[in-house]
């Protein structure tokens, strides 16, 4: 049997059908396969790449090669495509984080060569027991490497990340005989023309048309939050089937799908904060179609794969056409009509600009960390570099995750070691690539705003060769969804925004700075506590931001919703007085806050709270034991206090140390439990 | 980084001890010999066992083995990635910045692979090598500074071997300097290389380190003579500062290096010389009385015979 044939054959046992090869695909299996060569494919998703893989990795290992290491950020998308590749005689595994009671048997099985494709994350590639003990026995023998998603390469990728710099090197340090396969359904020229630096000028490269047939593309302008909320919730339930909505943050998500639920429509939300279980989970909900809309940030990403969905909006426009046309093509691949909307609004140029902002450490941050290490000479706890550095925990875990494909730290026994390599901080490469999300940015809006269609847009943005007017969206046929809103609706959602108190938990240890060590004593510690807002949340959260930096005073309306919820809430025991925060910055706005607070509690307010030593905002304070170090000391508390419970007030919490360290003080003075209140809780506490 | 050529990975997989493969690395003499066959190696690339044995002139078992050391190109292509991502740096035998006067004195017996820590470019500078015990005198304190001095000043490099003593002595004085040096080591190149004072020479260009030895190896008396030989084989002459008689590493390589005329040997004789040194001069090495005698540094033809390539890399 001639390879073609065979590899047919394969395909039939592959889909349980009689297809036939599609245009490349064979090709690029046969240049795989018999050519040892390099292939990159870009081809829309259901193209049928993943049969590319398959195939060719059954063939050469019936030609003795090793095995398949197959690196895809798309886990979720995985697990059904393994059980396929096993249907054709492919031994296929995946290791990653949720399946650590499996690890044991297939390291045995790939060290007794029983496993033919290996799949796992990026992230699994830069575990150090990984890479000691795996991947050696993986790679004993020079089989097919496979990058999936391969944008994530390219510089110039929208959704760039860090893990996958290794495997550019790792690539470029691979001889040429070793077969390489680098797929993705979204690159422009700029992206081929990086992953083919990296492969070397001698490949094959499949692109093909990037056209969503039946995907209807529309644009509704609606700038107020509570008007989105409005639209979603008379939108949604005429809408046929099931889908998705997008929004930006985690917070926009879990909002989004409690106001829904308030409107009877049957959605969940759906981020990376929740557990990989409740992911699946509320995956397999939408698969099966018992959830009208999921609201997602875009940790519902790239492999997802429903076919029939019917409709994917977004809450907020996504930074980039290419990112938009990813999340958005994921509508009805298997149906003949399916809806894509965009709904913009004021606040996403604002997080956009945050996440472009934060994209990459300062050069002074970075800087810092490094000269911290390079001193040292020895591996450094992250803690220790932590206490050393004002930088919060997850923002140190993310430079030093950058600071490692650079080269210039290692993880070590212990913790992160600076490395032998020259470094110095990269400020060209850090203003080019902000320089491009400004670009796709701006071209998003261009998407909102553009006269043409929205379709040949998109896949221009993607330097489709082939794009053309779609004859569907709404530019083309001159429909719209802008559609007038029921006052009542958009009232109610203007309430729904503004009611949603935010509860404080407590802290319940002292950050180990000095003396301040160990367990919070009970007797010490705040009760829970109650934010009247997430600050600039599009309802009192935005009133919030306006007072404390428009200049404002603050309006009645406010003050009597922050009584109005110490009401609701009920607190037990009931406090019988309240102590405030003097703010240096803005004099009068927290105790003028408390006093009329006081009165439409009619409980009495103490003045013993001072400032004597000026901190710096602790805004700026990045970690835990800055914030710590910046309040402690700074304020105390003087003159008598009331035996009874305390609302203790204050504008906005961040860290919540300013409210732990007064709290005990106000305790060791005599007072009762002291419960926080808060006008805003800031967006990133 | 541009893209290493094939031939320059392949000399490495044959050669490279980071990653385990199915058979063991080429030895200095048959990687010489397979790169004197196949001058460029990367048409190895792809061939069978049988086709290796016929390209490279190798018997089965050999072919068999380069097979299987080529087969780990991928697991060796994440390693090396972790090596150079750690700021070491693997240097062929084929790389341009392998030193050539070394290969050209040492033959097949040159080591294939250098790990190298620092700019390469400074391997193939003319250089004094400095050597001397770990114990030295005060007065051969003095000389191995004033030699190092006196190499910086005449454009030359000095080239030593990191331990303590004369070695450290010297190095530290042409560093000083302003000078170009090149530390051959014999064990532990990354813990050396994490020194601060080290890495400090090394960002302002003026050393590099270098080891034919994997970066984690620890001492051993073997590879601290094969160390000797390549500070005399990288050397345009090398100063033995004081040594003593029949024992020690320094006196051995000098010793070594006279019979073996693998390159011109310079004992200290002058004031305070050690009974090693004398006993040097009288084996061969060139008497030095005065530190401004050294240059021009002398030289002669270099002869080497099989029985003389004891030393295995």
């Amino acid at each position: 049997m001639d390879l073609r044939t065979e590899a047919e054959a394969l395909l039939r046992r592959l889909t349980g059908t009689d297809a036939t090869f599609r245009a490349g695909q064979w090709e690029a299996i046969e240049r795989l396969v018999s050519g040892r060569a390099r292939v990159l494919v870009v081809q829309r998703t259901g193209w049928g790449k993943s049969a590319v893989y398959f195939i060719a990795t059954r063939l050469l290992r019936q030609g003795g090669s090793g095995p398949t290491l197959l690196v895809s950020p798309l886990l979720a998308l995985m697990r059904n495509q393994l059980e396929m590749a096993r249907r054709s005689g492919v031994r296929a595994e995946t290791i990653h984080s949720d399946n650590p009671t499996e690890w044991a048997e297939i390291e045995g099985r790939i060290r007794q060569d029983e496993v033919d494709l290996l799949l796992v994350s990026p992230e699994r590639l830069n575990n150090l027991h990984f890479r000691a003990e795996i991947l050696p026995a993986l790679t004993r023998s020079v089989g097919l490497l496979v990058v999936d998603e391969a944008h994530c390469i390219s510089d110039w990728g929208h959704d760039f990340r860090p893990d996958y710099r290794r495997i550019k090197r790792v690539i470029e340090v691979l001889p040429s005989n070793v077969p390489v396969l680098c797929t993705t359904a979204t690159a422009n020229d700029r992206v081929v023309a990086d992953i083919v630096a990296q492969l070397g000028e001698d490949l094959l490269i499949e692109r093909g048309p990037l056209e969503r047939e039946g995907l209807a593309l529309a644009v509704v302008q609606l700038p107020e939050p509570a008007r989105r909320l409005a639209w979603l919730a008379e939108q949604l339930p005429s809408m046929p089937g099931s889908g998705i909505v997008y929004c930006l943050t985690v917070r926009d998500a879990e909002q989004v799908a409690a106001w829904l639920r308030t409107r009877e429509v049957n959605a969940r939300a759906y981020s990376g904060e929740a557990d990989s279980a409740d992911r699946v989970s509320i995956e397999q909900e939408l698969i099966a179609n018992e959830v009208k809309v999921v609201v997602a940030t875009s940790a519902l990403g790239m492999g997802f794969d429903k076919p029939d969905l019917t409709f994917v909006i977004h809450y907020q426009s996504p930074g980039s056409p290419i990112a938009y046309y990813q999340q958005v093509g994921r509508a009805g691949r298997a149906l003949d009509a399916s809806m894509g909307v965009l709904l913009a609004g004021r606040e996403d140029a604002e997080i956009q600009d945050w996440f472009i902002r934060t994209a990459f450490p300062s050069r002074e941050q970075a800087e810092q960390v490094v000269g911290l290490l390079e001193e040292a000479g020895r591996p450094m706890t992250l803690q220790a570099i932590e206490a050393a550095v004002n930088l919060r925990h997850t923002r140190l875990e993310l430079m030093l995750k950058i600071l490692e494909v650079e080269g210039a730290v290692e993880r070590a026994n212990g913790g992160w070691l600076r490395t032998l390599r020259p470094w110095s901080y990269d400020e060209e490469r850090v203003e080019r690539v902000t320089a491009a999300r400004r670009a796709e940015q701006a071209s998003m809006v261009a998407y909102a705003t553009t006269a043409g269609c929205r379709m040949e847009f998109l896949r221009r943005q993607l330097d489709d060769a082939a794009a053309s007017a779609c004859g569907l969206c709404d530019r083309c046929l001159s429909w719209s969804l802008d559609v007038p809103l029921d006052a009542h609706v958009v009232a109610e959602a203007a309430a729904f925004l503004r009611q949603r108190p935010i509860e404080l938990e407590p802290r319940k240890r002292w950050p180990g700075v000095g003396t301040a060590r160990g367990n919070i004593p009970d007797e010490l510690r705040n009760r829970r506590g109650r934010a009247l807002s997430a600050y600039n949340d599009g309802g009192w959260g935005t009133v919030v931001k306006d007072v404390k930096y428009g200049g404002a005073g603050l309006p009645d309306d406010l003050v009597e919703a922050t009584a109005e919820m110490v009401r609701r809430w009920h607190p037990d025991p009931a406090p019988g007085w309240i102590a405030y925060v003097p703010s240096s910055r803005h004099p009068g706005l927290v105790a003028d806050f408390a006093r009329r607070l006081a009165v439409r509690l009619a409980l009495p307010v103490l003045d013993v709270v001072r400032r004597v030593r000026e901190g710096r905002p602790q805004k700026e304070m990045e970690n835990s034991a800055q914030q710590f170090r910046n309040v402690y000391g700074a304020l105390e508390v003087v003159g008598p206090v009331m035996d009874l419970p305390v609302l203790l007030v204050d504008d906005i919490i961040d860290s919540g140390w300013t409210l732990t360290v007064i709290g005990a003080a106000l305790r060791e003075a005599g007072s009762g439990p002291v419960y926080p209140l808060v006008l805003a809780q800031a967006v990133s506490s | 980084m541009t893209r290493p050529a094939d031939s320059e990975l392949v000399a490495l997989l044959l050669t490279q001890r980071l990653v385990e493969a199915e058979a063991s690395p080429l030895k200095a003499a048959e990687f010489w010999s397979v790169v004197e066959c196949v001058p460029d190696l990367g048409a190895l690339l792809g061939l069978r066992p049988d086709e290796i044995g016929e390209t490279a002139q190798v018997d089965e078992s050999t072919a068999q083995r380069i097979g299987a050391l080529l087969a780990a190109a991928t697991a060796f292509a994440f390693a090396l990635d972790d090596a150079q991502q750690s700021g070491l740096r693997l240097l062929s035998g084929l790389s341009e910045h392998f030193p050539a006067v070394m290969k050209e004195r040492l033959g097949r017996a040159a080591p294939p692979l250098l790990y190298v820590f620092g700019d390469a470019g400074l391997l193939g500078q003319s250089a004094l090598g400095i050597v001397g015990s770990r114990a030295v005198s005060e007065g051969g304190s003095k000389i191995a500074r004033e030699a190092a001095l006196a190499a910086v000043k005449a454009g030359l490099g000095v080239i030593s071997g990191g331990a303590k003593g004369v070695d450290r002595l010297a190095m530290n004085a042409a560093v000083d300097a302003g000078g170009h040096v090149v530390g051959v080591v014999a064990d532990s190149l990354l813990r050396t290389a994490r020194d601060s004072e080290v890495r400090r020479a090394v960002n302002d260009d003026q050393l590099c380190l270098c080891s034919p030895y994997k970066p984690t190896a620890g001492f051993s008396v073997a590879n601290a003579m094969g160390r000797n030989k390549l500070i005399y084989a990288m050397s345009t002459a090398t100063l033995v500062v004081e040594c003593e008689e029949g024992s020690g590493g320094t006196w051995a390589g000098a010793v070594e290096a006279l019979r073996g005329r693998t390159a011109p040997v310079i004992a200290w004789t002058g004031v305070g010389a050690s009974s090693g040194n004398i006993a040097l001069a009288h084996r061969g090495a060139h008497p030095l009385g005065v530190v401004e005698d050294l240059f021009p540094l002398p030289s002669h033809e270099v002869v080497l015979t099989p029985a003389q390539l004891r030393l295995d890399f």
